[in-house]
């Protein structure tokens, strides 16, 4: 865009040399005086009553300073919407890796060694697995028999379902009558879709430091997303006010995509700190990210479309149930949420949605890059396919006919604003026409293409606030408390506060969060809101520091302060630039300064700290329906932040003989809103398409009785950069539909690239070969049998 | 981690009367790659371990005309994969290097412990096997050579006694026109465990197209690598085209005897040796063609 000079530029990340050169502190490399590890001894029943526990052999190994259980922890539940859970359990463990003591010792070791001391005798009960039968009216366990007496979350609004004792939420959409719509459609298309457990895998494990303070408050050093939300759930778990919970970023973040955001380490970290007065480290071993560390949310979707003969989609009607494992967790929020990725691509005029959040004895599940809208995505663009070719037409053509466009109505009734993913589609099928034509490779290989349209919403509401303290010696100081999880928050958030000063992003100092310090980000960098929430309310912080520093600087250059602009550092008249003062010259000291020195503070403000707070709102709509009322939608109502789009086209090699898929190329289009950092927004679409590839072909928390039995990299298959296409092959778009409200136009964008990798996939394997895959993932032995199902063998 | 006792021992003739002192309540680490994997897992844990990485004098590869190839057991698989002369005379067993893990791996991972771990999907072994290598045992009281085709008993079992320990494995020089391949299936391509491992070594006779002598050795999908020996005795003395590959293929799968697991069910895993063979058996065969 014209006339930014840092913002639109891909400047080098700011986190870039203390990452390559290993000097970026994770929460693993924090030390302190004193500090004792705590490790958790993990229920291996997926459901059955403690009926005793003997901590006292583990109390007397030297080096041991503290056993807890159930007895020890608060009676209180707690969770992100449904308060089901407690610190350790109490009497039932529903899950195997459900936490039931906790040791803190002198070292790891001695920890590990406790914990094989500890014993629990069980008394086993009958267990569910299965997603539907759960679900059912009469189903054989019922994993929480105390639901309706639970205490329940505001956020989101809970609806149980009586006659549904598994079910802790159901999520509705009606849009127009959808039954008549399938009176009016020339072919319904039913299908089954189902996606699988897959875990984040971050580099970094969960981890923590806990400390009770003497005076009852608690301190906490996390690696993990949100700290206000950490802060929040641990008041209302400890009855704790705001003040007396501070909760540190621990600097860098070993990666989030979603699973940092409950609280896995704290509260049992808490617990053994308040035994022992010291401070507590807990650090998740491998292991426990897959069993107990939380992973993405396996869905069951049917989905019925009714459309007419030339494609245009008259009616869809969806019921999808989401397994939400022991405890809810994000569960409940990610079954509201989840219909949205339904709503913003298609215009459908007859639509109904029911999602229901179902309990089973499987480990417990999380918020994942996506939060539920990969999973919808997964049927719809594979439907979407389905019904071209049943109707023979052109796939890229159906989905054209059917696109939203700026200022059509949703399904929720909300009006579309900046939507670029018509172009995202033309780009990516442009490029994928040039691919060879034959399906014919050497042997028994086979070629295909397949594309994929993808969206991903950003969470309202948000509340944002931002902090810019201008310094004595020009630095510009930003506090604000966006997690830095690897996505590169700090260098897109300096480069705003550097294009409003007019500086570059090196006069730009970024605070590490700190709930005692920093100042409030609702729920921290997640649902791809850092960017258009944060940046924002740096925008206006600024705005306001320099409206400061111009008040101080036009009464020293006798100059109106309307008149005033500031640029490299120093402040001037817009229509006589000699006219002119450095910000260091705004601040001034009580004691001499020699040359070189500057200022410590300004008269008589004392400091020029720019405030500003960015809150994001969703329009009300109806519980029952999903719809925002006409009146709100025509004022500009939304559902949400915005959406971010994009759409990919993938080209496989197919092995007739084998099943393998090979990926061989990439072609990914994405509406960003606007570029804040070209080769950062590439890089999300790049590390989307390869996590997308991972969980299409690979990845999957497989589960015997609700055990994890692949719970390392050995048998946890994630893509590696071998099964990359290579980088040549992997061709990426920038697309720009501005947001009216977005900072510069922009919109969030690390959530949305992984929405349409899957789909894609599985359409370009239809195109290889002609078989039709519905489950995630598409493993090779898969393809093998449905390959061989379909030779008739 | 369980706790041990920890040795460096400089020479053999120490870690020998150390094996002789602990017996099976010992283990010997020389890449740890795998065994400090399965210790932290506690799926071993030893009272006493003794790291014999330091002793440089295990560490070789010597060619001699006569008694063929000797690869000292302190050897990487690096270094097999990397050695310009293995490449010339032995590029089956090179190549094998290539499919092993990662580079990482390969950097610190030897040959004598790839052996002596003897998981069934261990890369290492099939072609040895198909090469008829030997390995040769040392113990206080002295030493033995026993045939690698004897050497395994069982997943993580073989005939090595709790005192011996394995120095050298010995591969003789291939007869001319000899040619090897070895086929790996995993479940995802990269660093990764074989699903089914299959070797194929074929002689052809020096003025004709028949198969003078061949070796198919399957890994993983069998308790302990083993030689597919009816699928070898159709293919001995007979001109080789498509039709007998197809039916040699065929019979090593039944010879093969996989089971369910996480990395693939017995069903595919069988049809898997089919393929496997049937393209290690083909490309065997095309570079006889060019082998000397």
């Amino acid at each position: 865009m014209a006339g930014h000079s840092v913002v639109g530029k891909s400047i080098i990340r700011l986190d870039a040399l203390d990452k390559v050169t290993g000097k970026a502190k994770y929460c693993e490399d924090l030390k302190l005086p004193g500090m004792l590890y705590g490790k958790v001894l993990r229920s291996p029943y997926p459901h059955a009553h403690i009926t005793s526990i003997d901590t006292s052999r583990a109390e007397n190994i030297s080096g041991v300073r503290a056993v807890i259980t159930g007895r020890d922890v608060p009676e209180k539940r707690y969770g992100p919407s449904v308060f089901d859970q407690h610190t350790l359990a109490r009497r039932v463990v529903r899950y195997v890796g459900d936490p039931v003591a906790a040791v803190a010792a002198d070292s790891v070791e001695v920890a590990e060694r406790a914990l094989g001391l500890l014993k629990v005798e069980y008394e086993k009960l009958p267990a569910i697995f299965d997603i539907e039968e759960a679900w059912e009216k009469n189903p054989p366990v019922i994993v929480h028999r105390d639901l309706p007496k639970y205490e329940l979350g505001k956020f989101p609004p809970l609806r149980l379902v009586p006659d549904r004792p598994n079910v802790c939420h159901l999520r509705m959409l009606r849009h127009g009558d959808v039954e008549r719509g399938f009176k009016e459609a020339d072919l319904i298309v039913e299908n089954k879709f189902t996606t699988t457990r897959i875990q984040h895998c971050p580099f970094e494990p969960h981890g923590s430091i806990a400390q009770a303070e003497s005076d009852g408050s608690l301190t906490i050093w996390a690696g993990r997303q949100s700290i206000f939300l950490a802060r929040q759930y641990l008041c209302k778990l400890f009855d704790l006010l705001p003040s007396q919970v501070r909760v540190i970023a621990s600097h860098y973040i070993g990666g989030g995509f979603g699973s940092k955001v409950t609280l896995y380490t704290e509260p049992i970290g808490v617990m053994l700190s308040m035994k022992t007065g010291r401070p507590v480290k807990l650090t998740f071993s491998r292991e426990e990210m897959f069993s107990s560390g939380g992973t993405r949310i396996p869905f069951v979707i049917r989905i019925r479309d009714g459309v007419k003969k030339d494609g245009t989609l008259v009616a869809r009607d969806m019921e999808m149930l989401l397994g939400m494992g022991a405890y809810a967790g994000s569960g409940p929020l990610i079954t509201r949420n989840c219909i949205y990725g339904a709503v913003a691509t298609y215009r459908i005029p007859n639509a109904k949605i029911d999602a229901y959040a179902v309990y089973t004895n499987e480990p417990p599940v999380t918020s994942f890059r996506g939060f539920g809208s990969s999973q919808v995505l997964w049927a719809i663009e594979s439907q979407m396919d389905v019904i071209a070719e049943e109707l023979g037409l052109d796939a890229v053509e159906l989905r054209r006919k059917n696109l939203l466009e700026e200022g059509d109505t949703n399904i929720t009734g909300e009006i579309v604003h900046s939507i670029g993913i018509r172009e995202c589609l033309d780009k990516v099928a442009e490029s994928l026409e040039g691919s060879p034509k034959s399906k014919m490779e050497g042997g028994p290989w086979r070629r295909g293409k397949g594309l994929a349209l993808g969206n991903k919403y950003s969470m309202a509401p948000t509340a944002a606030v931002a902090i810019v303290k201008v310094k004595g010696d020009g630095t510009i100081e930003v506090h604000e408390s966006a997690d830095e999880i690897g996505q590169g928050c700090h260098t897109v958030l300096a480069q705003i506060a550097a294009e409003e000063f007019g500086v570059s992003v090196d006069e730009v100092k970024m605070v590490w969060g700190d709930t005692a310090f920093t100042p409030y980000f609702s729920r921290g960098s997640t649902s791809q809101r850092t960017t258009f929430n944060v940046g924002n309310a740096i925008r206006l912080a600024c705005q306001d520091a320099k409206r400061q520093i111009f008040e101080i600087a036009a009464e020293k250059v006798h100059a109106q302060i309307q008149d005033m602009d500031i640029k490299d550092g120093a402040i001037y008249v817009r229509s006589d630039p000699s006219q002119r003062i450095s910000v260091t010259e705004l601040f001034t000291s009580e004691r001499a300064l020699s040359p070189g020195e500057f200022g410590d503070y300004v008269e008589p403000s004392a400091e020029i700290l720019g405030k500003g707070v960015w809150v994001t709102r969703p329009a009300p709509s109806d519980p029952e329906t999903a719809q925002i009322p006409e009146n709100v939608a025509r004022m500009g109502g939304r559902l949400a932040g915005f959406f971010g789009y994009g759409v990919q086209g993938v080209e496989v090699l197919v092995n007739i003989e084998t099943g393998e898929v090979k990926v061989e190329k990439v072609v990914a289009a994405s509406d960003v809103g606007y570029p804040l950092n070209p080769k950062m927004c590439e890089q999300q679409i790049e590390g989307g398409v390869a996590m997308g590839i991972g969980s299409a072909l690979w990845e999957e928390v497989a589960l015997d009785k609700g055990k994890v039995v692949n719970p390392n990299f050995g048998n946890y298959k994630i893509v590696t950069s071998i099964n990359m296409p290579k980088i040549e092959n992997v061709k990426v778009f920038l697309v720009s539909a501005p947001h009216k409200e977005g900072p510069y136009g922009a919109k969030g964008t690390g959530e949305t690239q992984m929405t349409p990798t899957a789909p894609a996939v599985a359409n370009a394997i239809y195109n290889a070969v002609g078989v039709r895959i519905k489950d995630l993932p598409i493993t090779r032995e898969r393809v093998f049998r449905v390959l061989r199902e379909k030779a008739g063998g | 981690m369980g706790p041990f006792e920890y040795f460096e021992p400089e020479t053999v003739e120490i870690t020998l009367s150390l094996l002789r002192k602990y017996s099976d309540t010992a283990k010997v680490c020389a890449g740890g790659t795998d065994l400090v994997v399965r210790m932290r897992k506690r799926a071993l844990n030893p009272q006493f371990l003794i790291c014999i990485a330091g002793i440089r004098e295990l560490d070789y590869l010597g060619f001699e005309d006569e008694r063929g190839l000797r690869i000292g057991c302190l050897t990487t698989i690096r270094t097999i994969e990397r050695s310009p002369e293995l490449k010339e005379r032995y590029p089956m067993l090179s190549e094998v290097a290539t499919r092993f893990g990662s580079i990482a791996i390969r950097n610190v991972a030897t040959i004598g412990g790839n052996l002596c771990n003897a998981l069934p999907s261990a890369d290492m072994a099939p072609m040895l096997i198909a090469l008829s290598a030997k390995a040769k045992l040392v113990s206080i009281d002295g030493e033995r050579i026993v045939p690698l085709q004897d050497f395994f008993t069982g997943p993580g079992k073989t005939v090595l006694r709790a005192d011996e320990l394995l120095v050298e494995v010995q591969v003789p020089t291939p007869p001319p026109h000899t040619s090897g391949v070895y086929q790996k299936y995993t479940t995802r391509g990269g660093e990764e465990l074989a699903v089914v491992g299959v070797a194929a070594v074929v002689t052809r006779g020096s003025r004709n197209e028949s198969c003078t002598d061949v070796r198919i050795v399957l890994g993983t999908v069998v308790p302990a690598p083993m030689r597919a020996e009816k699928a070898e005795a159709i293919l001995k003395g007979k001109i080789v085209d498509d039709e007998i590959v197809e039916k040699a293929s065929d019979i090593a799968a039944d010879e093969s005897r996989p089971r369910d697991s996480i990395r693939g069910s017995a069903d595919y895993r069988r049809e898997m040796v089919r393929v496997l063979t049937r393209d290690a058996l083909r490309q065997a065969f095309e570079r006889t063609q060019s082998a000397r």
